[in-house]
């Protein structure tokens, strides 16, 4: 009770109309307990009052917005609400900090959405459960973090030769091994780009708020499966198990798009079904197993159109440019979609780089200092794979000074653009003791590099 | 073969059926049987079956694992399969060796077993994997033998007719490298449960039958059950095929109102 005393306190301090307070202790607390809570709070109020009255200098004040309902949620839970209404049916996965809550929202709500989520044995059971039930026409996810991450890539470089679709949700946490279990980190980018052996198209995005995540996360699971391909969604510690505030989200903004595939009742079958087929798009009609008159064939072996184990070269080849081809699809594709965000003005004395959970504490820092009068400008990359290299490289063209903001050791941020660029950046700011950003320091260290 | 007989057996279109084959000789299954098939990777069969069966309980799931598959590198899978009790057959070629990978040990090897991973013989115990099947809470446990393939077929048409988790271990002598555990050696030893009255209800019996070795060789159904499957505790799905629901206009409106 001592922290709703505080609580009352603080509202003096500010304030703020004390009966607000009161309406959240209603709501949080049983009608005795929230009498006794209340009386708490008044205490709190009535002692800080008087005796530290007008020297506060911050204000609470109402907002246009009162009265208008927000949500509260964590990111781990946006990713959940994405799947349900993304149409996802089947969630398989295996605990793990700080992804295990996603199976907790989750399986609340099976039965209100008519999904099967199941705690399977492992990782490796996680992704090959999900990439199975894909399989058979399904959308369907898994989510875990570092450790359980790395046992799932051998399943995952399945899901890209059996052009299967889940969608894989990585909530990073500090590494190597065990590291940090329960801080946060932005070290497995490159893993994620990379895990499994081999070469195959995969979708890597990154939200960086809880809004983000529930659209992005809809996205993930229509490029998936329009692709066939895997979809890997990064987040990390800090976004998926901190609160935020949001609009209540839009349902109608994202429109289900299921890609090739035909369902059972619609499928007429005049020719031989061939799982894999070449096409022009690298893109094989899908129709589910149990659809009459078409064998549905797949294989983890390199195999033919109909999914048939294969070892002739020429064969080999096609196949891999088939599945190809399919990025050249995808890359188009994206061109139409938000894969990265300019926050800030145009014209700017440096401008930052920056993907995932760093978002918040980078746009509160930008407010500090154009209070200041130094304008900074950031560039916010959603999609790490495919990387929007034109997009980015518009930014850098007319950027005076880069800066990459990166809660990590070796910057995978500035490697990346690197790579697609053959650029290098400025300036890196990053950090890597398990803690995000503060958004106070973060301008600090903005102002000493400029 | 036999499976081959069996689908014929049971009356089954080839759309109904997937098989899933996991990585070694077997793997090669779904070359050679014209149904639904996804060849897998090592180890994973189980995890991939319960995966289509949870999705789609219409299709009838048949896993082919590789001894080394299923008893090596899926180990684990296969105790929660056994006791999760998802409506599906399971039916492992144990040759007793490593065979694509041209003959190391595996875990059904016999000790004193040479191979090339063993050239001085296989250091510990087999593992029985009919007994872990039962101690797990199996519902469906049997044991074949490739050399009777009327017999072979009749286990699988038993374990595909199970509501549940069926099992079968099949003897399936691996003629390029497995000297020792040969047809002639499983015909001088192999006995069948049905003809010595085994009772298929009792599971202390079926234990006891599962642990024999030696000179005497049981197959057949050690221990059979009805035990409601995984679904059955799912009221929401227990007569849904997911594949058949809606993807499109699933409305979350409730839920976001609960998060205001
Ligand atoms: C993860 C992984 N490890 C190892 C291998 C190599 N490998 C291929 S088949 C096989 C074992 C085959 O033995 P078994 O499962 O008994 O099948 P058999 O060939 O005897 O039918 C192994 C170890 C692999 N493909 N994947
Ligand atoms: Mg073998």
């Amino acid at each position: 009770m001592e922290n709703t005393v505080a609580l009352g306190a603080a509202n003096a301090l500010l304030n703020y109309d004390p009966e607000i307070l009161n309406e959240v202790l209603r709501d949080t607390f049983k009608p005795k307990t929230a009498e006794l809570n209340i009386k708490a709070a008044k205490q709190g109020y009535n002692y800080a009052q008087p005796h530290y009255p007008d020297d506060f200098g911050y204000q609470l004040k109402k907002t246009s917005s009162a009265g208008k309902h927000r949500i509260f949620l964590t990111g781990n839970e946006a990713v959940g609400l994405g799947a349900i209404r993304a149409g996802c049916k089947l969630y398989a996965a295996y605990p793990m900090t700080p992804a295990t809550s996603v199976l907790h929202f989750l399986v609340h709500l099976d039965r209100t959405y008519n999904m099967i989520v199941i705690q399977v044995e492992n990782e490796i059971a996680a992704i090959n459960t999900v990439a199975g039930a894909s399989y058979t026409g399904i959308r369907t996810m898994t989510a875990t973090s570092g450790g359980g991450f790395c046992l799932m890539t051998e399943g995952i470089g399945m899901t890209g030769m059996t052009e299967t679709n889940p969608v894989i949700l990585l909530v990073q946490r500090p590494g190597p091994s065990t590291g940090l279990p329960t801080y946060t980190a932005q070290g497995d980018l490159r893993f994620a780009i990379h895990a499994s052996q081999g070469e195959f198209p995969r979708i890597v995005i990154a939200p960086g708020d809880v809004e983000e995540t529930f659209y992005k996360t809809m996205e993930a699971f229509n490029l998936a499966e329009k692709f066939q391909i895997p979809a890997i969604i990064i987040s990390d510690k800090y976004l998926a198990e901190s609160h935020g505030t949001a609009e209540p989200f839009d349902q109608t903004r994202t429109n289900i798009d299921r890609g090739h595939l035909t369902t059972e009742d619609k499928y007429t079958g005049e020719e031989e079904y061939k799982r894999h087929k070449i096409t022009n798009t690298g893109i094989s009609p899908r129709t589910m197993p149990g659809t009459k008159g078409a064998i549905v064939r797949t294989n983890a072996d390199e195999h033919d159109e109909r999914g048939y184990t294969t070892e002739d070269p020429t064969l080999a080849t096609k196949m891999t440019d088939k599945r190809f081809r399919k990025l050249e699809a995808l890359t188009k594709e994206l061109k139409n979609l938000e894969t990265t965000k300019l926050y800030g003005p145009e014209e700017a004395e440096a401008t930052i780089l920056a993907w995932g959970s760093t978002k918040g504490a980078i746009r509160e820092a930008m407010k500090f200092l154009s209070k200041e009068g130094t304008k900074i400008n950031y560039l916010q990359i959603l999609y790490l794979t495919p990387f929007p290299a034109a997009k980015v490289q518009k930014t850098l063209k007319s950027a005076k000074k880069t800066i990459v903001v990166e809660n990590n050791k070796t910057s995978q941020l500035t490697s990346l653009i690197r790579e697609h660029l053959l650029t290098t950046i400025d300036h890196k700011i990053l950090k890597y003791d398990g803690r995000p950003f503060n958004p106070d320091a973060l301008s600090q260290k903005i102002k000493e590099v400029l | 073969m036999a499976f081959k007989k069996a689908l014929i057996e049971l009356g089954l279109e080839r759309e109904e059926a997937v098989i899933v084959s996991g990585i070694g000789c077997h793997g090669k299954m779904i070359n050679y049987v014209n149904v639904n098939g996804f060849h897998g990777i090592h180890g994973r069969v189980l995890p991939i079956a319960q995966g289509i069966k949870l999705a789609n309980p219409k299709l009838t799931v048949v896993g082919f694992a590789g001894d080394a598959d299923q008893y090596n590198e899926g180990w684990s899978h296969l105790a929660h399969a056994v006791r999760r009790n998802i409506n599906m057959t399971l039916i492992v070629h144990n040759n007793m060796v490593l065979g694509l990978t041209t003959g190391q040990a595996t875990s059904t090897s016999q000790p004193g077993f040479k191979s090339k991973s063993t050239p001085f013989g296989v250091i510990p115990p087999m593992l029985n994997p009919s007994a872990h099947a039962l101690v797990s809470n199996g519902t469906f446990v049997a044991r074949g033998f490739s050399g009777d393939m009327l017999h072979l077929k009749s286990l699988i048409v038993e374990a595909i007719k199970h509501r549940g988790f069926a099992f079968i271990d099949v003897f399936q002598p691996c003629v390029t490298f497995n000297y020792l555990n040969t047809y002639d050696w499983f015909r001088r030893r192999i006995y069948k449960l049905e003809e010595e009255g085994h009772d298929i209800t009792d599971r202390q019996k079926a234990l006891e039958k599962a642990l024999e070795w030696g000179d005497r060789i049981p197959i057949g159904i050690f221990y059979k059950k009805e035990r409601p499957i995984y679904r059955d505790n799912l009221p929401h799905v227990k007569d849904v095929n997911l594949t058949k629901l809606p993807t499109e206009n699933i409305d979350i409106a409730s839920t976001l109102k609960e998060m205001m």
